[in-house]
C-alpha cells in the first residue's frame, strides 16, 4: 500500500525543506526472524519536522511508532535493523555517522524523554548529578555553570524549589514531577530535536495536561522540534501541529492535525476516530427500579500499614476515608480518580481482597463482615472481579476451558462434564467459540485474554462485577469492542458493575452513575450526565477539563474541551457551605473536619463543609 | 497408566529427553545389575592383580587392592544413585513445601521458619553434614540425611522467592475472589507456576549430591569401605592418578554422564511443563 497523504500533501511527505530539523525518507525497518530473513515492521515512512514544530506519530500497539523514534537515535533493539531509507538530521545523513558521532548527538542535539518516569531516572544518583552530567559531558561546562543552567530549567518546568530539587533523589518525587525533571534535564542541553515517547501515558489526566503544557510552551520558545509518539488521539489533537497515522508499520495518513482529525481520508483513521469512546444514551434497564441498593457502603475506612522507616513508628496510610457509595442492581457505577486515590481499594474490599478498617459494606441489606463460612462462599459466587492486566490475570499453566470452569468448581451438583460445557458456552458468549477452550493464555492477544477474564467472572452468574481498569491496557479499537461486549452481557445477565477507571472517555460511554474520588475521599457522586454537564466540585471540573475529546458534529470531527464555558470556575457551593478541600483544590485553605455529602438535586451529591 | 505412557511419548519427542533418558536408563541398569551380577567380586582383594590397566580380563583395569574397577563401578552405582535420588527428592519435597508455605501464607510462623532456614544456610554445609553423620553414623542413610538437610534451605529459599512473587499475581487473586480456599489456590496456582525453578534446582541437587558424597567419602564419612560408591572410588583414586589414571576416569565418567543425563532430562521436563512450548506444533 502506498501512503495516502491526501491532506495537505505539500506540507508533510515532501523531501527536506530548508529549515527541517529532521527528515525521514523512505525509512524501512525490519525484524530479524529465526530463519534469518527480515520481517518488515516499518514500511516506507516519510516525514519531516521543522524547528519549533511538534509532529506526532500516532498508532496502536505494534504500529511501529516507537521503532521509528528509536531508529533516529540508533536505539533499536538487537533484532531490529534499518533496511533502507534515509534519516537526515539538520541536513546530515545519520547513516554516515560513526558511533562516536552518534554519541555526540544523543542527549546533546537530540534529547529523548521516555514513557516510564519511575525508571528513567537513576535512583542511586541525586537529581543534580544526573542533570549536570550531560552538560558537563557534551558542553564541558564547569560544575557551577551547569548547576546554574539546571536551576534555571527547573524553574521553567515549574518545580517549586529548584535548589532543594537538585539535592534530592528521584524517589522523593511523584511521577509527574519526575517527568518534569526529565524534561528539564533534556531541555537544558537546548537540543534541536526532542523525541518524546509516550511521555505522559503513565501520568494522571491533570498531571498529563500540566506536563504537556510545559513541554509545548518550552519547546516552542526554544525552537526545539518535537517528535511526539503517542497512542492518545485526543492528546495529540490538542498539542501536535502535524500528525502521522501508522498502522502495522505503514503510514495510513499524514498531514495537518486539525484537518486529519476533521476529515480523515483513510478508512483506518476513520475507524480509529470512531472507536474513541463517546457518550451513549443511558440504558433504561437499571435506573431507579431497585428499591434497596445491591450494595451499600457506609462510612468505609481502609488503612494500610506502611513499612516503618528505620527508628520511626509504623506509619498508617488511610487509603479510603469515610466513603459512602451505593451500587444499584444492574447499574454501572464508575469510580473515577487518579492513581493512589483509593478507587481500587474500594473495589478490592467489595470482593474481600482487602478488609475494611471501619465502616460497613452491606450486600442485599446484610453486613458482609458478619458472614459465616458458607455465607461467604455464597457471596463469593455472587461477586466477581475483572483485573487490569490481561497478561497476569490468567494462570499461564491452564487451558482456557479449565480457567473458566474453575469458577464452577464450588457449585455443588455439577459434573465435570457439565462444568466443561458451561465453560465452553460462556467462552462462546464472549466471542471465543471453537477450539479456544483448548488453548493457553499466551496464545491470545490482550483483548482476547480480557474476554476470558470476563467469561471467568460471569460464569457463576454473579450479581455484580468489579472491573478494575479492565480496558485500560488495550488499544482503543479493542477497547470499544470490549465495552460493547460488557454492556451486552450486562443486559443479558443483569449484573451490576463497579467500573474503576481513570479514563473519563470510557466513563462517559458506559456509566449510569459516577463517583469522583480523590485521595481516599468521595468528592462527588451523581448520574453520569449530571456529573459531565454540571459538575459542582472544583476538582471534578478540573479533571473533566484536563482531557480533550473528539466529537462528531455535523459530519465533521471536532476537537473540543469539556465544559469549556466554565473556564475553570466551578459553580458556587450551596449557600452557607464551601466545597470540601483536602488538597483537591490547589491554592486554597484546607477544610477542617469531615465533609458532608450535600444533595444538590437529582441524586447528585457533593462534598462540602 | 495409559496417561503416563502418553505423557512419556510426548516427552520423548524432545531430543533432550531421549538422550537424557538413555543415560538415566543406563545408570539405572548399572545400579540394578550391580546388585545381581558383577564379573568379579567387588570387595575381595587380589593383590597379584594390583593397578592393572584396562584389558580383556579387566575392562576398566584394577585398583590398588587388585579389585576389578568395572565390577566396583556397577556395584557402586546402586549406592550412588540411591543416595543422589533420595537426597534430591527429600530436599526438594521438604524445601519446596517449606518455601511455598512460608512464601504464600507469611506471618510470624513463617518468619521463624525462615530464620531457622537462614541459620542452616549460614553453616558450612560440610561441617553440618559432619555433625549429622556423627549422630547417624557413616552409612548411606546417614549421608542421605546429612545432605538433604544441608540442601533444604537452598530449595526453600528459591521456592519461597518464586511463590512470593506469584502470590501477588492477579490470577492468584482471581482464584481467591472465586472463593477457592487459600490452600487450594497455593497448590493449584502458586506452586505449579514455580515448577520450572524447582526442576532446575532438583537436577542441580542430584549433581551436587554425587560430588558431595565423594567429598564425604574422602573424609572417611561416606559409605564405609570396602563397599564401593562412585564418589568413594574417585576419592581413592587420587593417590594413583599418575600411575593409574583409569582409576579416576571410570568413576569420573560415570558421574559426568549420569549428571548429563539428569540435566538433559530435567531441561526437557521443564520445557514440557512450560505452557509457552505447548500447542506450537
Amino acid at each position: 500500500m502506498t501512503p495516502t497523504s491526501a491532506t495537505s500533501a505539500g506540507a508533510s511527505a515532501e523531501p527536506a525543506h530548508a529549515d527541517a530539523v529532521l527528515t525521514i525518507e523512505h525509512l524501512c525497518i525490519g525484524l530479524r526472524t529465526d530463519s534469518g530473513k527480515f520481517r518488515r515492521i516499518v514500511e516506507d515512512a516519510n516525514f519531516s519536522i521543522a524547528a519549533g514544530e511538534m509532529l506526532a506519530l500516532v498508532g496502536e500497539s505494534g504500529s511501529g511508532k516507537t521503532m521509528i523514534a528509536r531508529s533516529i537515535l540508533r536505539l533499536l533493539p538487537q533484532i531490529a535493523a534499518i533496511e533502507s531509507g534515509r534519516i537526515l538530521f539538520a541536513g546530515k545523513d545519520l547513516d554516515d555517522a560513526r558511533p562516536a558521532q552518534m554519541r555526540a548527538l544523543r542527549g546533546n542535539a537530540i534529547g529523548m524523554v521516555f514513557q516510564e518516569p519511575m525508571v528513567s531516572l537513576n535512583p542511586a544518583l541525586s537529581v543534580g548529578v544526573q542533570m549536570t552530567e550531560a552538560l558537563r559531558l557534551h558542553r564541558g561546562l564547569p560544575l557551577e555553570e551547569a548547576r546554574r543552567r539546571c536551576l534555571e530549567l527547573l524553574e521553567r518546568v515549574r518545580i517549586a524549589d529548584p535548589l532543594a530539587c537538585l539535592k534530592a533523589y528521584p524517589h522523593q518525587f511523584s511521577g509527574g514531577m519526575r517527568q518534569r525533571i526529565m524534561l528539564a534535564s533534556t531541555l537544558a542541553m537546548q537540543p534541536k530535536l526532542l523525541i518524546a515517547d509516550e511521555p505522559t501515558t503513565a501520568l494522571d489526566a491533570i498531571v498529563q495536561k500540566e506536563v504537556m503544557d510545559i513541554m509545548a510552551s518550552l519547546t516552542r520558545e526554544m525552537g526545539t522540534a518535537v517528535l511526539l509518539v503517542s497512542h492518545d488521539l485526543g492528546m495529540v489533537a490538542r498539542y501536535a501541529r502535524r500528525i502521522v497515522v501508522l498502522c502495522s508499520g505503514e503510514t495510513m495518513e499524514s498531514g495537518d492535525t486539525q484537518q486529519v482529525i476533521a476529515q480523515p481520508q483513510h478508512a483506518y483513521t476513520r475507524n480509529l476516530l470512531a472507536s474513541l469512546p463517546t457518550r451513549m444514551p443511558r440504558r433504561q434497564a437499571a435506573a431507579a427500579t431497585a428499591s434497596t441498593p445491591l450494595i451499600e457502603i457506609r462510612d468505609l475506612c481502609i488503612d494500610f500499614n506502611r513499612p516503618a522507616a528505620s527508628g520511626r513508628k509504623r506509619a498508617v496510610l488511610r487509603a479510603v476515608a469515610h466513603a459512602d457509595l451505593d451500587l444499584l442492581a444492574g447499574e454501572t457505577l464508575a469510580v473515577v480518580g487518579e492513581s493512589g486515590s483509593g478507587k481500587t481499594t474500594i473495589g478490592r474490599a467489595l470482593v474481600r481482597l482487602n478488609c475494611e478498617t471501619s465502616g460497613s459494606i452491606r450486600f442485599e441489606g446484610r453486613e458482609i463482615a458478619s458472614f459465616d463460612k458458607a455465607e461467604m462462599l455464597a457471596y463469593r459466587l455472587k461477586s466477581q472481579m475483572v483485573f487490569q492486566d490481561p497478561f497476569s490475570s490468567l494462570d499461564p499453566r491452564m487451558r482456557l476451558g479449565a480457567i473458566v470452569a474453575e469458577g464452577l468448581r464450588l457449585l455443588p451438583a455439577l459434573s465435570a462434564q457439565e462444568r466443561r460445557a458451561r465453560a465452553a458456552q460462556m467462552l462462546a458468549e464472549v466471542g471465543l467459540s471453537g477450539d479456544y477452550a483448548e488453548r493457553f493464555p499466551h496464545e491470545l492477544s490482550g483483548g482476547q485474554r480480557q474476554r476470558v477474564c470476563i467469561a471467568r467472572a460471569i460464569v457463576t452468574g454473579p450479581r455484580f462485577l468489579v472491573a478494575d481498569e479492565a480496558v485500560s491496557a488495550l488499544d482503543v479499537t479493542i477497547q470499544k469492542q470490549l465495552l460493547a461486549l460488557l454492556q451486552s452481557l450486562q443486559e443479558k445477565f443483569g449484573f451490576a458493575c463497579l467500573f474503576i477507571t481513570h479514563d473519563l472517555g470510557v466513563v462517559e460511554q458506559i456509566a449510569d452513575r459516577v463517583a469522583v474520588i480523590y485521595r481516599g475521599r468521595v468528592l462527588e457522586t451523581g448520574p453520569r450526565d449530571t456529573i459531565f454537564d454540571d459538575p459542582r466540585h472544583p476538582y471534578t471540573l478540573r479533571l473533566l477539563q484536563a482531557t480533550p475529546r473528539i466529537r462528531r458534529v455535523d459530519g465533521e470531527n471536532r476537537i473540543s474541551y469539556r465544559l469549556a464555558r466554565h473556564e475553570g470556575h466551578a459553580q458556587p457551593p450551596p449557600a452557607g457551605h464551601s466545597y470540601f478541600n483536602h488538597g483537591s483544590i490547589p491554592g486554597q485553605a484546607l477544610s477542617p473536619g469531615e465533609p458532608l455529602m450535600l444533595d444538590v438535586g437529582q441524586q447528585h451529591y457533593v462534598a462540602c463543609t | 497408566m495409559s496417561a503416563v505412557l502418553n505423557a512419556a511419548k510426548i516427552l520423548l519427542r524432545r531430543r533432550n529427553a531421549r538422550i537424557g533418558g538413555v543415560l538415566i536408563a543406563a545408570m539405572l541398569i548399572a545400579a540394578l545389575l550391580g546388585n545381581i551380577y558383577t564379573p568379579y567380586d567387588p570387595i575381595i582383594n587380589d593383590l597379584l592383580a594390583r593397578l592393572k590397566p584396562p584389558s580383556a580380563a579387566h575392562w576398566l583395569g584394577t585398583d590398588e587392592w587388585g579389585r576389578d574397577v568395572f565390577s566396583r563401578l556397577l556395584n557402586g552405582a546402586s549406592v550412588s544413585v540411591l543416595i543422589s535420588f533420595a537426597t534430591a527428592l527429600i530436599a526438594v519435597v521438604v524445601g519446596a513445601l517449606i518455601g511455598a508455605l512460608t512464601g504464600y501464607f507469611g506471618g510470624w510462623l513463617a518468619r521463624i521458619a525462615m530464620l531457622l532456614v537462614d541459620a542452616l544456610l549460614a553453616f558450612p554445609s560440610l561441617i553440618m553434614a559432619l555433625g549429622v553423620i556423627a549422630v547417624f553414623g557413616a552409612s548411606s542413610e546417614g549421608v542421605i540425611c546429612a545432605l538433604s538437610l544441608t540442601y533444604i534451605p537452598a530449595v526453600a529459599r528459591v521456592v519461597r522467592a518464586n511463590v512470593l512473587s506469584l502470590r501477588e499475581k492477579e490470577f492468584v487473586e482471581a482464584s481467591r475472589v472465586m472463593g477457592n480456599s487459600e490452600l487450594y489456590t497455593m497448590l493449584h496456582h502458586a506452586l505449579p507456576n514455580a515448577i520450572a525453578s524447582i526442576i532446575v534446582i532438583a537436577t542441580a541437587l542430584f549433581g551436587w549430591t554425587l560430588l558431595a558424597e565423594s567429598a564425604l567419602s574422602f573424609l572417611g564419612l561416606g559409605v564405609p569401605p570396602p563397599a564401593s560408591s562412585w564418589g568413594g572410588m574417585l576419592a581413592d583414586s587420587r593417590n594413583y592418578v599418575g600411575r593409574a589414571p583409569w582409576l579416576a576416569v571410570a568413576p569420573g565418567l560415570a558421574i559426568s554422564l549420569s549428571l548429563l543425563g539428569v540435566n538433559l532430562f530435567g531441561d526437557a521436563l521443564r520445557d514440557e511443563f512450560d505452557p509457552h512450548m505447548k500447542n506450537l506444533a
